[in-house]
């Protein structure tokens, strides 16, 4: 740049380029009478023809003569003219290109910083780029890291619950195993005691009250009843716990749910408590692939929570069962809801109520296996089932199935 | 006469335990017992009974909806610590049965189902055991009369304080009355 500044000695081709002589050079030579030539510091010819005779000007813009301007025909003071009107054309051009030089080194200089920052950017750009790379490759580690524990919760979670159901299923066996195993060795001993009987027939009644049979026969029978009764608990704890795992499944059907609610209502509409009132709030929807006798079992199990806890509640209430079509996940499917306005639940008791065996229920009225199993039903279905509830105003059950493409 | 109090949350546990307790044989050795059987579905009815009446057995189920077997058991101890303690359940935590011999120092864990052959055998066990340490503490304290240890008087008054605990401290007013309740005197 140094060479386009103030220092700089300016040549006369720079000043004047060959348009520039074309345009001056015949005026000139008019002015001069005829023959002009000008001629570099070399004294080259730039334009015109030098003849022999020609007497030179020189042209001088600093100290050095930039260039002469020759004539054969010009008096000497038509030649100090034209010298002096060309000499003062070069310093006006010479001004000219200076102040251009200038601005062009201005915006040369402001180029060079403007390139300099952006390469700085460009370098802190770059810098970024691998931080951010870096940062995300982080954030991915960590991301499988809690990928990994949240499983790991998981299984935990899952072992435990099987340890629950151990010992859910410990001591909702073990209890109606216990009794018809100790009644069934007290009925054998009755019953050697009616074999005593045998022996002692000729004594006849007295033998009959001496053994004291009256009440070995009142008691085998209520014994017997008790059996039975524990034997059918633990029958329906194991067919709970079929369900509850889904060992045989149910065959799968088109169905409506609308129908399936209606049957269910209708079923226990007759042994509701006089003070209970189920209102069906039912809007179309389509027929989908399910397995409607778990869902029954599902809806049937629900409706009856329903009706336990606003008997619990001790007031008249009504169960309201309703099913529309909705939007949950970004997935288009159907909405059942059975809501009640029973006791409620607290939050710690919502927090277990999945919990398999988890009942609030005294011993023999509930296993405590409904809303578990009712929970796996819908998984089955990839619904999802959740409860809203607040203590002494309600309880609602929402369940959504997805339906398919 | 032995008397034994059960307590489960179930009607026919109850029903069938004292089909056993009321025919079979409860012996150990050539040493046998006569059972009278008192049964309670509610822990809270039991411990107000346990209050009133001197047991020498409680037999008590582990998982009971208004408070555990161990609980009650414990509350029962403070009550009347020289009965035996018994539990019958279906299921307990390895957590259980420590709490189970730690706190209140259980002679038995019969699980569910029982064998009734077993569970008499361990009553009778508990029975002779603590007939056995009661007959201890007795001659110890023959002994220790005879050896001028204590008296006979200090004797009685630790029965009676067993039997009705508070019924040997008697405060004394200044002029020779007994004070039943001495917060209220203050209050005045």
């Amino acid at each position: 740049m140094s060479t386009q500044g103030f220092d700089h000695e300016w040549r006369f081709e720079e000043l004047l380029d060959a348009g520039g002589l074309e345009k001056i050079g015949p005026v000139l030579a008019q002015l001069l009478g005829g023959d002009a030539a000008i001629l570099d510091a070399l004294g080259k010819v730039c334009w015109g023809e030098l003849t022999e005779a020609a007497q030179r000007a020189p042209l001088v813009l600093e100290l050095e003569p930039i260039a002469y301007l020759a004539s054969a025909t010009a008096t000497p003071s038509a030649l100090a003219g034209a010298r002096s009107l060309l000499q003062m054309l070069l310093r006006i051009q010479m001004r000219y290109k200076m102040a251009s030089n200038l601005h062009l080194d201005a915006v040369a200089e402001d180029f060079e910083s403007l390139r300099l920052k952006n390469a700085h950017l460009q370098e802190s750009e770059a810098r970024y780029k691998t931080l951010a790379g870096e940062l995300e490759a982080r954030v991915k580690k960590q991301v499988a890291q809690l990928e990994e524990h949240q499983q790991m919760l998981y299984q935990a979670e899952k072992m435990a619950s099987v340890g629950q159901l151990a010992a859910g299923v410990a001591h909702e066996v073990n209890n109606p195993l216990g009794f018809v195993r100790s009644n069934l060795s007290s009925f054998e001993r009755y019953l050697a005691k009616f074999a005593e009987l045998k022996a002692r027939l000729d004594e006849g009644a007295a033998a009959w009250k001496a053994l004291d049979l009256d009440f070995l026969l009142e008691d085998s029978a209520d014994l017997l009843g008790d059996s039975i009764k524990g034997l059918d608990r633990i029958a329906r704890i194991v067919s709970d716990l079929k369900s509850f795992s889904n060992i045989d499944r149910a065959s799968v059907e088109m169905a409506n749910l609308n129908d399936c609610l209606q049957h269910v209502a209708s079923v226990l509409d007759g042994n509701l408590p006089a003070n209970v009132r189920i209102e069906l709030a039912l809007q179309p929807i389509p027929s989908f692939v399910c397995l409607p006798g778990h869902l029954n079992q599902i809806f049937m199990g629900l409706v009856r929570n329903a009706t336990q806890a606003i008997v619990d509640a001790g007031r008249p209430g009504e169960i309201k069962i309703s099913s529309e079509l909705g939007i949950s996940v970004g997935r288009e499917g159907i909405f059942v809801k059975i809501q009640d306005n029973g006791v409620g639940m607290t939050p710690e008791l919502m927090a277990r109520a999945f919990d398999p065996f988890y009942t609030t229920r005294p011993v023999g009225a509930g296993a405590g296996l409904g809303l578990s199993t009712a929970r796996n039903i819908v998984l089955g279905h990839n619904g999802h089932i959740y409860l809203e509830s607040t203590p002494d105003v309600g309880t609602t059950v929402i369940i959504f199935f997805p339906l398919q493409k | 006469m032995s008397r034994i109090m059960i307590l489960d949350d179930e009607e026919s546990i109850l029903k069938a335990l004292k089909r056993v307790l009321r025919v079979a044989p409860c012996a150990i050795g050539n040493k046998t017992f006569t059972l009278e059987v008192e049964a309670f579905v509610s822990p809270l009815a039991a411990l107000e009974r346990v209050r009133h009446e001197p047991f020498d057995l409680f037999i008590s189920d582990y998982r009971m909806p208004e408070m555990d077997g161990i609980e009650f058991l414990k509350a029962a101890k403070a009550i009347q610590p020289d009965a035996a303690r018994l539990i019958l359940s279906g299921y307990a935590d390895l957590n259980a049965l420590v709490r189970a011999v730690n706190e209140v120092g259980i002679d038995r864990f019969i699980g569910k189902p029982w064998n009734d052959y077993d569970l008499l055998s361990a009553i009778a066990q508990s029975l002779a055991h603590r007939d056995l340490l009661l007959e201890n503490r007795q001659l110890a304290n023959l002994v220790r009369v005879d050896m001028g240890d204590t008296t006979p008087e200090q004797l009685e008054a630790e029965r009676l304080e067993a039997l009705e605990p508070g019924i040997t401290q008697v405060n004394w007013g200044p002029d020779g009355s007994v004070l039943l309740d001495p917060d209220a005197l203050m209050k005045d």
